[in-house]
């Protein structure tokens, strides 16, 4: 009979939002036992108001972010990202220092010595100066910032890639803007040998220093 | 002389809880334990904010207990309040009852019901 087709009752979940929320400004040690215990509550209080029961958790979420978020700050993964973060602002002040004025040196004084008719041996050498800077700024990174906890692949791919990305943005932009004085096929090349670069600085520093795994 | 880390209103509050509940102590109980007994709304945020400063301050410890289906599969961490946290305890409660003493009304109440 049509009437004994009811629509089924959609499992009552707590707002994604909130959770997102919560998920975000809890610090690791507390994320899981604090999330199961607000589901627990959520679960108990919907059997009872499922409108009541949202309206707790959004309550909830609200009052208990101002004390997620100081003792988020406090945190060990907090002091990590902030070191990772002036790691890599750091990186990128001595790798643009190395450009101006030893990269462009170097090329320069290349170009001197040499009496070199077209540009592409000065800027090999200007690149290969350049790279040689990136992989002591990747060798200090990886000084800063690696676990030695984890391997070597872990560490590249989860703290040395980020750091790349953030260091090679501004090349990529210029790269794309139509007032970039260089080539796309100089451009092309810097952005290719960044990354290994990186790496093998943060190889030969680790290596340095005995840490590797 | 060793310092005493003094023990904030909430942290009496949740110490107390921890004896109260006894091995039952979880942030689920914990909060509804507080919010029975006071009239007070407890954020999960502040409570295990000041459970961790608790247990960094060594008067409580936790051990990780059972996950279930209502948790979304996350497992209870149980918190036991320790013989020093149950000593600190002791010790602010003393003190805060030596300081209200002649300023709290209740002592005056209390003469007064039992003259009656």
């Amino acid at each position: 009979m049509a009437g004994d087709f009811k629509t089924p009752r959609r499992s009552l979940a707590p707002p994604q939002l909130a959770r997102a929320l919560i998920v975000v400004m809890a610090s690791a040690p507390d994320r899981a036992a604090l999330i199961g215990d607000m589901e627990e509550e959520f679960a108990r209080q919907s059997q009872q108001s499922p409108h009541e029961a949202r309206a707790w958790y959004w309550r909830q979420t609200a009052i208990s972010a101002p004390y997620l978020a100081l003792k988020r700050l406090g945190s060990e993964e907090t002091r990590r990202l902030g070191i990772a973060l002036a790691a890599t602002l750091g990186a990128f002040l001595m790798i643009h220092y190395w450009d101006i004025f030893i990269a462009r040196g170097a090329a320069r004084g290349f170009a001197a010595v040499t009496q070199a008719q077209t540009y592409f041996l000065a800027r090999t050498v200007y690149l290969l100066v350049q790279m040689a800077g990136v992989a002591v700024a990747g060798g200090a990174i990886a000084a800063l910032i690696f676990r030695d906890e984890d391997s070597f692949a872990r560490n590249t791919l989860r703290r040395l890639v980020p750091a790349g990305v953030i260091l090679f943005a501004p090349t990529f932009f210029a790269m794309v803007s139509p007032a970039d004085n260089y080539d796309l096929s100089f451009r092309l090349m810097q952005l290719g040998l960044a990354l290994p670069s990186l790496i093998t600085g943060a190889r030969i520093a680790m290596w340095f220093l005995g840490r590797h795994r | 002389m060793r310092k005493q880390k003094n023990l904030g209103e909430f942290e009496m509050l949740v110490l107390a809880a921890l004896v109260r509940l006894g091995a039952d102590a979880y942030g689920v109980t914990i909060r509804r334990e507080i919010e029975e007994r006071t009239g007070r709304t407890v954020s999960v945020g502040a409570l295990y904010s000041t459970l961790a400063r608790l247990e960094e301050k060594n008067y409580v410890a936790s051990r990780v207990g059972e996950a279930t289906a209502e948790r979304g599969g996350r497992a209870k961490r149980f918190y036991d309040i320790n013989a020093e946290g149950k000593a600190q305890l002791e010790r602010s409660v003393t003190a805060l009852g030596a300081m209200l003493k002649g300023v709290s009304p209740w002592p005056e109440i209390l003469r007064r019901l039992a003259v009656l």
